[in-house]
């Protein structure tokens, strides 16, 4: 009995010990002092992908090999849905994470928001799924997110890819009703924060016909979303300039998907009066996988990146950055996707970031 | 007293058959249930292949643009390729013929999963996170990374560390690349010289203007097979395993697939494969 009593005492001894270790373990992680960007090219930009990044040593890690590589801009999506999982409640620690290892390595965060919770949509609708009873609760969310990261982010996103059904919970596009949903967060995200810059769009580039279920053409979604009354509600418009297989200084050409499309978007904000407002590129780059029909060589891949970057910053004043897709996925996606990365999963450095860094530190493309 | 003593002891004794009579007889029940029921177990049954046997129709998906495994031929818009041959031996073997679907790459997997065919034969890499949906033959090509130089060379550059302070060809940007970088980061500085493509990589060496390459293992075949004074060197650095998937619950087509590639791998097929495909004109 006695024997016994001494087992449960030193187990009890033993599990208390472990729980005050577990407890006393203080933050293994630090934000370190600020930072900059060193680089030839201050238009440079990559989209991390750090909203399903658990641990917080991979975002400080990812975002530091950002500021090596010489881009001092960032595109970070920041789901809606993560963040204020009910009306009214918001969560904001793991965001503040990545804004705040952001703006330590000297980094310029541009926050992509969307992604709606279920309580803000119908039963068995998808998270991109945003009716106009929706559209004041998304733009109080809008709201949320500029009031708390005042001072702390400058530029943010409203919704993706308006212009294709899926992006739009699977309904027929609708260049209106964006621009109604523009015109709500664009006036929550003024009364948040003056100075805040809202990016409207982007569209995704595609040939879509008229007509088509799929989507709208993109030239002529933003034709549409001028005539709708667009222009006050957006300070800077998003564009997608995804290559494909074509080097960047094609010509543009609108039946074709190419990075230079992003001069007949130009050309249309020009005809709309809107000349004086600036365009970013949130997404855009070259795929090397070998077996996808739109990608290249792993070389071309190098030298089109760095052309483009090259490109924007010789010809575009009215660009003040280009954000290729996509720095590092935190797992591999086992599909052509993963070819756009440039940097593994497990933070090796793939060729193209080599070069890259190359020509941010040199101006040699 | 003795007597109870004994008879305590034969009842403990018969207490302790019984339990391990009991627990015998849950082994084999729960073995029976493995092997009727699970996919793979020896009494399982495998439509997939009871059907190709009935119809006598081996239906193969494969993405037709990846020469030399798979191409179009734009004459006649038959589909043909090293895969192509591998198939129609496979299916001769299994006492079938085939059917060729040809499928996006990006959706080969989705679409063996919804039955539209029963196998993939697509210069298909191994991917073991596919593994619980599919089967996986052996391999039947290793299309990963080699080094190659010159049959004189060969006796000096044998593994990637013997590029150390030699001229080193890849192609800018791949994997070969990648690898180069390590290795000077690692073990000390290489003359790079950064091409275009594999093909003037292997071209580089050939001229004498780098002392060895890295290429994936086809382009390797491909400039062998033009130039018998290259050759391959070492172990392949990556491993590219090219191999026939078939759905989960295809376990008997999974095993006849694999007998059936043994036989043709003993034969010479496989090497005849490679000849044909890569290393003649």
């Amino acid at each position: 009995m006695r024997r016994r009593r001494h087992v449960v005492v030193l187990l009890a001894a033993v599990l208390a010990a472990l729980w005050v270790f577990g407890a006393w373990r203080g933050p293994l992680i630090t934000i370190g002092p600020a930072q900059r960007v060193q680089t030839h090219n201050p238009k440079m930009g990559v989209h991390t992908r750090l909203t399903d990044e658990v641990e917080e040593w991979k975002i400080k890690r990812t975002l530091e090999m950002v500021r090596e590589m010489g881009a001092p801009w960032i595109v970070e999506y920041f789901p809606w849905a993560y963040y204020e999982p009910a009306k009214g409640r918001f969560v904001w620690n793991h965001a503040d994470m990545v804004v705040d290892h952001a703006r330590a390595q000297g980094l310029t965060v541009i926050a992509r928001l969307g992604f709606v919770p279920e309580w803000a949509r119908p039963k068995d609708t998808t998270a991109l799924y945003l009716d106009e009873e929706g559209y004041d609760d998304f733009a109080d969310y809008v709201y949320a997110f500029v009031e708390h990261f005042r001072g702390r982010v400058d530029y943010i996103i409203i919704w993706n890819e308006p212009n294709l059904r899926h992006e739009w919970g699977n309904r027929d596009v609708d260049p209106a009703g964006y621009v109604e949903l523009l015109r709500r967060a664009y006036q929550r995200a003024k009364e948040a924060n003056p100075e805040v810059k809202v990016l409207a769009g982007a569209l995704a580039p595609t040939l879509a016909p008229e007509g088509s279920p799929d989507g709208m053409n993109d030239l002529v979604y933003l034709q549409r979303m001028y005539e709708a009354g667009a222009a006050p509600w957006f300070d800077i418009l998003a564009v997608h300039a995804y290559g494909w297989v074509y080097p960047p200084e094609d010509p543009p050409n609108p039946e074709v998907v190419n990075f230079r499309r992003t001069e007949l978007i130009r050309e249309i904000m020009v005809q709309n009066g809107d000349g004086d407002t600036p365009i970013i590129i949130t997404e855009a780059g070259w795929n090397d996988h070998p077996r996808w029909s739109k990608a290249v060589r792993p070389a071309q891949r190098i030298a089109y990146t760095i052309a483009a970057y090259e490109w924007a910053l010789q010809k575009w004043d009215w660009c003040p950055a280009v954000v290729m897709w996509a720095f590092r996925f935190p797992r591999p996606a086992r599909t052509y996707q993963d070819y756009f990365t440039f940097v593994a999963d497990d933070f090796y450095p793939k060729p193209i970031y080599w070069e890259v860094q190359r020509y941010a530190r040199t101006g040699q493309p | 007293m003795p007597g109870l003593a004994s008879r305590k002891a034969r009842d403990a004794a018969r207490h302790r058959r019984w339990i391990a009579g009991a627990a015998l007889a849950l082994a084999a029940l729960i073995f029976l249930l493995w092997a009727v029921l699970a996919q793979g177990g020896p009494l399982s049954r495998d439509r997939t292949w009871e059907r190709i046997r009935s119809e006598g129709v081996l239906r193969v998906g494969m993405d037709a643009s990846f020469p030399p495994f798979e191409m179009i031929a734009p004459e006649t818009n038959e589909i043909y390729g090293f895969d192509v041959d591998l198939a129609n031996a496979l299916a001769a073997e299994l006492g079938v013929r085939v059917e060729f679907l040809n499928i996006g790459f990006d959706s080969l997997y989705d679409q063996l999963l919804a039955g539209r065919f029963d196998a993939i034969i697509s210069a298909l890499p191994v991917d073991y996170t596919w593994t619980e949906d599919v089967r996986y033959s052996e391999p039947y090509f290793q299309a990963g990374l080699v080094l190659v130089t010159t049959r004189t060379l060969a006796s000096t550059i044998q593994r990637l560390e013997d590029l150390v302070g030699r001229r080193a060809a890849v192609e800018w940007g791949s994997e070969g690349d990648a690898f180069i970088r390590r290795l000077e980061r690692e073990h000390g500085q290489v003359d790079v010289l950064a091409m275009e493509s594999p093909a003037e990589a292997l071209e580089a060496v050939r001229a004498g203007e780098a002392d060895a390459c890295l290429v994936d293992a086809v382009s390797a075949y491909q400039a062998i097979g033009k130039d018998d004074a290259l050759t391959i060197v070492g172990a392949p650095l990556t491993e590219a395993s090219y191999a026939i998937a078939v759905r989960r619950n295809s376990p008997v087509l999974a095993r006849q697939i694999n007998t059936a590639l043994t036989r043709l791998r003993e034969a010479g097929f496989l090497d005849a494969l490679i000849r044909k495909w890569m290393m003649t004109q």
